[in-house]
């Protein structure tokens, strides 16, 4: 593709994605479908696999479109304008890149899957909470007669609502795997709780589940730096949805200020807010920063190096979200802290993906920790 | 190769002109003189300015025709960054920067002619005349007063942070004109031969212990009429229009770079890396640096398209000046005691003065439109905030 045929396609999928969350109410949608164990509209899910979104990031040998972290980060910054209740980040990047990354013989039709719409994967790989890497495994793989059998407990499993495969980390003496199973399989069994923006949060329960060989997304001892690369490349795509969600919550903030009037005038004409709503914009500003250096250079970077980018990146953005989601709280006085206005919306979207993959001062300690000796500045 | 394609600086790709830009640097300009943390002053930077002149590289910004490189945009961001990388001092160069563009924009030819090749020779150092005790952030309510008499403007009033003034033979003024236009419209510019009699200038002592710039009276100071470049009461104007593409300068990483790799040296020196507080500060302005750098290379890509700046570049002034203040305080805080006293400290083989960072940085949000100023223009002008 030459640069020019990049920027169009940049553009065109800015402009669908922009359209698409104009032409809705998703604010509407995450109302409506808050709490519930479906999770979202299953046909709002079909139009955006329509739309290819879903399949953005998965081969074009599976009928996906094959395209980079980038232009990904650019459909997930608009959508996160919207905040949607579909899972897009953890189905169609974190799945969809443990698919990619994992040799199973299986795998090209899952994908295929996804991107069709006839499956829904989730990734079950967390187990406490904190956990930032795939060797943070406790789940055990046993060798059996056609494949493996699991045992262990899963938790904070984002986008399994309508899920038919969850993609399992487990640990045999090889190392760690990644395993496709069912959620109605013998031995499965899922709890449901909820995340602060009502988007179900699923532990599961594995006992002795069966998990045949031509199923194994990721052999053992291959599966963890797969799932590593696909955790971190998530954190670079929820960091986009942060920087969309965050952008739209300071223009909803920045007409309030506009509008609302005390003391005879608009309160945005008082300084102190004035200020405060600039630091808020310089905030989105470096949060931008942060995703397109991370974007531009994390695919084919080594595996620490992608670690490092990641972690940077999601530092910035968690932090950068939070900040504004309580400011919007702020500025909006009493009736921001009220559920009925859409505001709470963002800052409970804001919250959860702050937390999901790891907060800013985890992703600070691993960037540390990282580092190379923190010699070379 | 021959003068002439040595110089033909457009037809070099960046890496070339960067290379023999950097050459250049290692072989001429003397290690005493790089990474100061203070401002240099003349007497020990002429030699190297000397040099510049010479190679024709003094002037990087100004058209070939006046003895400037005539170069794209995306050479000149280059040329300052390959300055900036090895740590070469900012000369007195208020005549390269600001009073070269404003003649060769607005001046007579006469005037070019008098004065630009003058500066090219380091004959003449420039200072900017344009704060006053009572003028600062709202400069256009400024009062030093030139007066017509016949052939001479008579000249009478204060300028203030006058930069390095004592190191200069000459200055350009924002002077009032007219008293009864609008505070902007009676403005003019004028220069000003700093041995004119009635001119006086008294160095100030700056809390980083040095006199980094001066008071300048004048009193009845009489100025040939023809000094005034441009239009009479259209100074204001033409110094406005001149604050185009070095407005990113103010928002550089670089200071920040520098400060950071010095507090880098404390924690390996002292041991802070082992602490996790110091780890975890240390990690978050480093990723500050990082992103503003980002940010930079992002308004800087606006530039090399031939595109203006608009007025959200004034968030890289704020977050790069805030990143720098974070980064020397902690040089003071994790200095303890030897961040109390002024003088540099011995690190292994390295040695810091923590306080002479902290100083510097501090003038930072002041200077070129202070943070408060710049947030003003983003509430206004980017983010269409009332009032």
């Amino acid at each position: 593709m030459s640069s020019g045929e990049a920027e169009d396609l940049m553009r065109m999928l800015r402009d669908s994605a922009a359209d698409y969350v104009n032409r809705s109410d998703m604010a509407r949608d995450v109302r409506a479908w808050r709490n519930k164990p479906e999770g979202y509209d299953s046909a709002r899910w079909n139009e955006m696999v329509q739309l290819g979104w879903v399949g953005l990031r998965a081969p074009e040998r599976c009928g996906g479109m094959g395209l980079g972290i980038e232009e990904c980060a650019a459909l997930l910054a608009e959508t996160g304008r919207g905040i949607g209740p579909e899972p897009l980040s953890a189905v169609g990047v974190l799945a969809m890149r443990a698919l990619a990354g994992g040799e199973g013989t299986h795998n090209d039709d899952l994908m295929s899957g996804l991107v069709e719409g006839g499956r829904v994967i989730a990734v079950a790989w967390q187990e406490v909470a904190g956990a930032l890497h795939a060797s943070d495994c406790e789940t055990r793989a046993i060798s059996a007669a056609n494949g493996w059998r699991l045992t262990g407990v899963k938790d904070y499993v984002h986008g399994a609502a309508q899920a038919n495969i969850l993609i399992v980390s487990a640990r045999a003496p090889e190392g760690v795997g990644l395993f496709a199973v069912q959620p109605g399989d013998k031995g499965v069994k899922l709890e449901t709780r909820y995340f602060t923006d009502g988007a179900t949060c699923h532990r599961v329960h594995l006992q002795d589940v069966e998990a045949p060989n031509f199923f194994c997304v990721a052999p053992p001892g291959k599966g963890e730096a797969v799932l590593d690369a696909a955790l971190d490349e998530t954190r670079i795509a929820a960091s986009a949805e942060m920087f969309g969600l965050s952008q739209r919550a300071l223009d909803m903030t920045l007409d309030y200020l506009r509008q609302r009037k005390q003391f005879g005038k608009a309160i945005g004409s008082f300084q102190a807010l004035q200020h405060r709503a600039v630091e808020l914009y310089v905030t989105t500003q470096m949060m931008r920063a942060a995703i397109d250096r991370a974007a531009r250079a994390f695919e084919g970077a080594a595996a620490r190096d992608k670690a490092l980018i990641a972690s940077a990146c999601k530092a910035r953005c968690s932090d950068g979200a939070l900040l504004i989601a309580k400011e919007a709280i702020q500025m909006h006085g009493a009736i921001g802290y009220t559920d009925e206005h859409d505001i709470g919306l963002f800052v409970r979207r804001a919250i959860k993906l702050a937390a999901w993959l790891g907060n800013g001062a985890q992703h600070r300690k691993r960037y540390a920790a990282l580092s190379p000796a923190l010699e070379q500045v | 190769m021959t003068a002439v394609a040595r110089d033909d600086y457009d037809a070099m790709t960046d890496a070339e002109f960067r290379t023999m830009v950097r050459d250049f640097i290692e072989a001429e300009c003397p290690a005493e003189i790089r990474h100061l943390p203070r401002r240099i002053r003349w007497h020990e930077v002429k030699p190297w300015s000397q040099k510049l002149s010479k190679r024709g590289w003094l002037a990087p910004q100004w058209p070939k025709k006046y003895g400037g490189m005539g170069m794209s945009v995306s050479k000149q961001i280059a040329y300052l960054e390959e300055l900036d990388r090895a740590g070469v001092p900012r000369a007195p160069d208020m005549g390269i920067v600001m009073l070269g563009p404003l003649l060769i924009n607005y001046g007579s030819e006469e005037q070019r002619q008098t004065y630009l090749p003058r500066i090219l020779a380091c004959e003449d150092v420039w200072c900017q005349g344009y704060s006053e005790p009572n003028a600062g952030s709202d400069l256009a309510s400024l009062r030093l007063e030139a007066v017509l008499d016949g052939d001479h403007w008579v000249v009478n009033g204060q300028k203030t942070w006058t930069t390095l003034a004592q190191d200069a033979n000459w200055i350009f003024l924002l002077v009032r004109t007219d008293k009864q236009a609008k505070k902007q419209e009676g403005i003019s510019f004028l220069l000003v031969d700093l041995s004119t009699p009635g001119v006086t200038r008294r160095p100030i002592m700056t809390l980083g212990g040095h006199e980094e710039f001066c008071e300048t009276f004048f009193d009845n100071v009489r100025v040939p009429k023809d000094n005034i470049v441009g239009k009479v009461n259209e100074g204001w104007t033409m110094a406005k229009a001149l604050l185009g593409f070095e407005r990113i300068f103010l928002g550089s990483p670089k200071l920040s770079q520098v400060a950071l790799n010095r507090l880098a040296l404390l924690g390996r020196s002292t041991g802070a890396f082992e602490d996790d507080r110091f780890r975890d500060k240390f990690t978050q302005l480093r990723l500050d640096v990082a992103d503003l750098t980002e940010a930079y290379s992002r308004f800087a890509d606006i530039l090399r398209r031939g595109e203006a700046l608009g007025p959200d570049v004034s968030i890289l002034k704020i977050f790069a000046t805030s990143t720098y203040q974070k980064i020397t305080e902690a040089l003071v805080e994790m200095s303890a005691e030897n961040g109390s006293i002024d003088e540099p400290v011995t690190y292994g083989n390295d040695s810091l003065d923590a306080l002479a960072h902290y100083w510097l940085s501090r003038p930072a949000t002041i200077y070129g439109g202070s943070s408060e100023v710049q947030r003003n223009i983003v509430a206004k002008q980017v983010l269409d905030l009332p009032g």
